[in-house]
């Protein structure tokens, strides 16, 4: 295929890249740490992250606890749940073969907002659990569903997962409109931004939670690179040159569906993160899963930081769910990039 | 430190405070709010954020005008309120907005406001006071908790048997009066009617007529068509959620089922939703007023007594 593809990938490469990237999202960091319906002076909230004790760098104790207690927490845990995201997508649309591959298509995330719906509902039933385990509950059982249903048969092909993965995800979407039209109405409110992803409710201890769990699935799935590049050229070529193809892709879709479960039960469904940015890195980068995997990881915090700024600012004080944004603002960007730079789908 | 003249005035003062019968705000003061949970107050609250339209105006009720520095979207009465500071939608509110204007008190509803964020709002070490009023009867122990909360009882009790006195005016013109078969509908596409243990129902019943509703279940309740013609209800009204033209939409959309009563004999009507799902103060105005639609005949006696 006559894609154009930046040099091979070096070492050097990788480092630069990555470097670039992290700059890319601590200066999206801070830039949502400075804005917000409150308005913050930006030496102060520069002055509070860097420790510097100047006079006039710092705010008041109110301010400190916007920053601090509500705006931090919510940008790290924007940046984790981006970075899980888009790094699922990189796997499932390599691994599935399929450019419209990403968490959402393997019904991971109707089984989690069907286990955070129904706990909602339940609230204040005696089944009732808080609306993360919930959902994380229902992501994992949902993946061993699909597994179990894809995989029984033996051989875990690829075109059976995601062909289960789209029935599971039909079925489970009817459920949750079950849920959701016997719901209250008071609750629907709430429901819905859970649907359209909502990352208001943001603590340390989620992003302490579920970070550390998202960076050892991304180490896992990054040590897994050579071999999602060689399943690339298919089964059959990486079997002979040496990788185990079966554990490979059962490791890889199991620590995909982990991540995915635990982003999403935090965040609720955001779509097209995992969708867009996975196939930005590749037009930006090429496909070799060595650096599409950090810079993917780097490339989905920047992405959903930002969309999220936009969130919690273009209405302010209301606030929009933050998915509407990453698929409002990221669908016509995406056409454009495709229509200028002629990208063909590549996975390999 | 201090001079001796100083700790004899500041003695003064707190004897002053102590011998007053009233119990003294200022100093600490443990309510259980209506959610069941204790709350202490240390202060009397000087900043208040009112996370409902319904909650600002009862505090403007309670002459509280220049307490409240934050109220949610769709607050619009009294006029003056409505530019207050907003702080989100009262069903997903704005944390920043909130702790930025560094409240003594926040009120919350029961219902309304999500749990998630109303716990996020203490953990950020706000107070919070959670109200719950379902019924007149709750509006008014709310208002006079309001008043306790804030040294204002005189005026909610003032207030209180005002509003008592309107009520008991509706429910002695009513009697006896036969009870018409009432639907109270909130939402249109679905449909969405009022069911038991909901503010409409009790001013349905105050109001002299019977929530056919009540008997399919609590709360706010999706109805098919199908049900609406075997309830026959006699008297339909459509609460407008602040849009008039849209009610009066769904009142022609109703034309079609002939076979309704209230249908056949053209009693659907529009009542401004504001008067009768808030429960505020306004609330007596929304039950005379419903009380007239589900009465014609009292429009007489109130010509009368004029």
């Amino acid at each position: 295929m006559s894609f154009v593809r930046p040099g091979p990938v070096t070492l050097k490469g990788i480092i630069f890249w990555t470097l670039l990237g992290t700059v890319a999202v601590a200066l999206a960091g801070i830039l949502a740490l400075g804005t917000g319906p409150t308005p913050l002076a930006w030496k102060g909230v520069l002055g509070e992250i860097l420790g510097v004790g100047l006079p006039g760098w710092s705010l008041d104790s109110t301010e400190r606890s916007i920053l601090l207690e509500i705006r931090l927490p919510r940008v790290l845990l924007t940046g984790i749940v981006g970075m899980g995201l888009a790094v699922s997508g990189v796997v499932l649309q390599s691994l599935l073969r399929n450019p419209l591959a990403e968490p959402f298509v393997l019904g991971i995330s109707s089984g989690a907002a069907l286990g955070a719906l129904s706990s909602m509902a339940l609230a204040t039933g005696f089944l009732s659990l808080t609306t993360p385990l919930a959902a994380f509950l229902g992501a994992m059982g949902t993946m061993a569903l699909v597994l179990g249903i894809a995989g029984g048969m033996g051989r875990l092909e690829m075109t059976r997962v995601l062909l289960t993965g789209v029935i599971v995800n039909a079925f489970f979407t009817s459920l949750i409109m079950l849920v959701l039209s016997l719901s209250r109405a008071e609750q629907l409110h709430s429901m819905m931004f859970w649907l359209y992803g909502d990352l208001s409710g943001a603590k340390y201890s989620q992003a302490g939670i579920v970070g550390p769990w998202a960076l050892g699935a991304l180490v896992i799935l990054w040590s897994q690179a050579r071999s999602l590049n060689l399943l690339g050229l298919g089964e059959r070529t990486a079997l002979q040159l040496g990788v185990q193809v079966e554990r490979s892709k059962f490791l890889l879709l199991i620590v995909t569906a982990l991540l995915t479960g635990l982003v999403v039960s935090v965040s609720g469904l955001i779509g097209f993160v995992g969708l867009i940015v996975p196939h930005l890195m590749r037009m930006l980068l090429g496909p070799d899963h060595r650096l599409l995997l950090p810079m993917g990881a780097l490339g989905g915090a920047v992405f959903l930081i930002l969309a999220d700024v936009l969130a919690r600012t273009l209405m302010s004080p209301a606030e929009v769910p933050v998915g509407v944004i990453t698929a409002a603002l990221g669908a016509p960007f995406f056409i454009l990039l495709l229509r200028t730079r002629g990208a063909r789908w590549n996975p390999s | 430190m201090l001079g001796s003249s100083a700790k004899a005035a500041i003695l003064g003062l707190i004897f002053t405070f102590l011998s007053t019968a009233e119990p003294v705000y200022g100093f600490s003061l443990e309510l259980r709010d209506e959610a069941g949970r204790r709350v202490q107050i240390s202060m009397l609250p000087r900043r208040i954020v009112a996370l409902a339209p319904s909650i600002t105006e009862c505090l403007f009720a309670l002459g509280l005008d220049q307490e409240v520095v934050g109220v949610t979207e769709h607050t619009n009465f009294p006029p003056q309120a409505a530019s207050r500071p907003k702080v989100g939608s009262y069903v997903h509110l704005q944390l920043e907005a909130i702790v930025a204007l560094k409240p003594d008190l926040v009120l919350a509803t029961r219902d309304g406001n999500p749990r998630e964020q109303i716990r996020r709002l203490e953990e950020l070490g706000l107070t919070v006071f959670v109200l719950d009023p379902r019924s007149l009867e709750g509006l008014f122990s709310t208002l006079l908790s309001l008043g306790e909360l804030f040294g204002r009882r005189e005026e909610a009790a003032d207030l209180v048997s005002r509003m008592r006195e309107k009520m008991e005016g509706v429910r002695q013109r009513i009697g006896t009066r036969p009870r018409p078969r009432v639907l109270l509908q909130v939402g249109a596409q679905p449909l969405v009617v009022a069911g038991s243990d909901t503010l409409q129902d009790h001013l349905i019943g105050l109001a002299g007529g019977e929530n056919v509703a009540s008997s399919l279940g609590r709360g706010y309740l999706m109805l098919s068509w199908e049900r609406v013609m075997t309830l026959a209800p006699q008297v339909i009204i459509i609460s407008s959620m602040a849009d008039t033209r849209a009610a009066e939409g769904e009142k022609k959309r109703w034309k079609r089922w002939k076979d309704i009563p209230a249908v056949k004999n053209g009693r659907i009507h529009v009542m401004d939703g504001d008067l009768i799902d808030r429960p505020s103060p306004r609330i007596i105005e929304g039950l005379e007023k419903m009380a007239l639609i589900i009465h014609p005949e009292l429009w007489a006696e109130v010509g009368s007594r004029n």
